[in-house]
């Protein structure tokens, strides 16, 4: 593998000068430690890669759990311009919206009444989990699916799972405005028809967890977190819905990629013009899986409490049960921000958003900790 | 292969000994930090892209138990022979999921470097008698890899799980 520069430019921040075909710098931010184990995978050459696509502005960065992914490293984060940009349905990767909630209850986790391994079996039983899991509610017919793929969360709602009140602790409450669900494919919609409510397997997880160490006690309070507290953390993203869009969208944008004259260093890459018909077809069609996913995780949300409350017996005031947040990590979105002294509209490419990402989180009481610092 | 019109690539098979012996290993798994990277081996590009299927199925389940009660048809075109590898082997594993299928074995009826018509046959996928392995998202373009090694041809991929 070829060598790439890296300069470091202060204790947790290195640089990737601009080489070749790159637009921009790299940027990871990182300490030494981790940019040991960072320079032995293709991850950097990722960075440069992402580097090289038009309009990105600023930096290809990336976060500290920087990683091998494909096209885009996992852990990278790039802006691009609105106008002069590009949009890569592979940068946003296949589990489109694939995102983490956390939820808070009562509960003190070393005084359950009863033996855990039966709360866990409860949700390992309403949950549906593994391979191609399926049938945690009715099969949805398209035109049920196009209201999920349009209204996210509250879908979920309307149809009794959970508290309207739950959406406020959701990311965008819970739904992306501007879903279009005509641009996408029947394949799509038959892959997602009977997967709302199923966790799926490789990294996706239901979480029972113990908070072990507060370090900001006005914060955790405002979260409704305290020591001792029984937590959840759920994981999972669009499943074959988002996919299959992804999919869907990779051959539609190397087309796009042609017909455009992009040069891309890696098709994975493929990428549309923000402005272009495709490129807003391909946002369209995120949208409607990023709302898919919210829709998902609300409903398993409720899975779970239905689980606790049928194996607890206990009131929901006993149990309180709701999200702290849900925050998507896998996803791309048009954000207004102040850059080079003018504020601008770009859109954001982010493979893993820089605060719950998932390595963070699978190491648990790391993460409590870090939570409970960023607020 | 003459159907398809464009090019016609070379199908003899005379396996040597060693190719006998890759052969039997058909395909490795190389190392990704977060996916799956698969490099399959064949004689000729016709048996790299049955060997590429098989290796899919391989890596979705115990292949060894599973039976060949139906066989479905596939018709698959792209730009270019890598891309018409994706193609196959994204076609397959979309059939598999839809219809939560398991495939055993393939044959490639038809070939050229933008076309290829084929089958496959398995049974449906049965929770009593199977062993899944792993859920695998989708084949992906990244570092996708086509090479003829002189007296071999190589297929490299990324598996998104």
């Amino acid at each position: 593998m070829e060598q790439l520069k890296i300069n470091q430019i202060s204790e947790q921040v290195w640089e990737i000068p601009l080489t070749g075909a790159m637009r921009v710098p790299g940027r990871i931010y990182a300490n030494e430690n981790l940019m040991q184990v960072i320079r032995d995978d293709q991850s950097l050459k990722q960075v440069a890669n992402v580097a090289q696509l038009p309009g990105i502005v600023g930096y290809s960065m990336a976060m500290p759990d920087i990683h091998w992914g494909y096209g885009f490293p996992i852990g990278g984060v790039a802006a691009f311009d609105i106008k002069e940009g590009v949009i890569s349905p592979g940068g946003v990767g296949y589990d489109i919206n694939c995102g983490v909630r956390l939820i808070r209850t009562n509960l003190v986790a070393d005084q359950l009444k009863i033996d855990i391994k039966n709360l866990i079996a409860a949700i390992f039983n309403s949950v549906p989990s593994g391979i191609g899991s399926h049938g945690a509610i009715r099969k949805l017919s398209r035109r049920e699916l196009e209201r999920v793929a349009v209204q996210g969360a509250k879908w979920a709602i309307e149809m009794g799972y959970g508290s309207a009140d739950d959406l406020q602790f959701i990311e965008d409450r819970g739904c992306l405005a501007d879903a279009e669900p005509s641009v996408i494919s029947q394949r799509a919609f038959e892959r997602g028809a009977d997967q709302l409510g199923t966790l799926g397997s490789g990294n996706h997880f239901i979480e029972i967890g113990k908070v072990v160490d507060i370090y900001d006690s006005t914060t955790a309070q405002a979260m409704g977190i305290f020591q001792g507290n029984l937590v959840l953390i759920l994981h999972t993203g669009s499943r074959g819905f988002g996919y299959q869009i992804c999919d869907d969208f990779i051959k539609s944008t190397l087309r796009a990629t042609q017909k455009y004259e992009i040069k891309i260093p890696d098709r994975q890459l493929a990428c549309a013009p923000l402005k272009s018909i495709e490129g807003q077809d391909y946002l369209g069609a995120m949208r409607a899986a990023a709302n898919f996913a919210f829709a998902n995780r609300q409903v398993i949300s409720s899975l779970i409490y239905d689980s606790l409350m049928k194996t607890l017996k206990i009131s929901p005031n006993e149990l309180g049960f709701r999200p702290v947040w849900d925050i998507a990590h896998n996803i791309a979105k048009i954000e207004e921000h102040q850059y080079g002294g003018k504020k601008s509209r770009f859109a954001f490419i982010a493979k893993v958003q820089p605060v719950p990402s998932v390595p963070v989180i699978l190491n648990y009481q790391k993460f409590i900790k870090q939570l409970v610092n960023q607020y | 292969m003459e159907k398809c019109g464009i090019k016609i690539i070379n199908m003899e098979v005379d396996l040597s000994k060693s190719e006998r012996a890759r052969k039997s290993k058909f395909y490795r798994i190389f190392p990704h930090t977060a996916d799956l990277g698969v490099e399959v081996y064949g004689a000729n590009l016709l048996e790299l892209f049955e060997h590429s299927a098989l290796a899919l199925f391989d890596l979705m389940a115990n292949v060894a138990k599973v039976t060949e009660q139906k066989t479905c048809e596939f018709s698959v075109e792209a730009a270019d022979i890598e891309l018409l590898l994706r193609e196959w082997l994204g076609e397959l594993l979309y059939y598999s999921i839809s219809r939560h299928f398991l495939f055993k074995s393939c044959q490639i009826e038809q070939f050229c470097e933008q076309k290829l018509i084929a089958s496959a046959s398995g049974e449906p996928f049965n929770p009593q008698k199977h062993i899944l392995k792993r859920e695998i998202k989708s084949v992906t373009y990244h570092e996708l890899q086509i090479k003829n090694q002189g007296n071999h041809w190589k297929a490299r991929f990324v598996l998104d799980i």
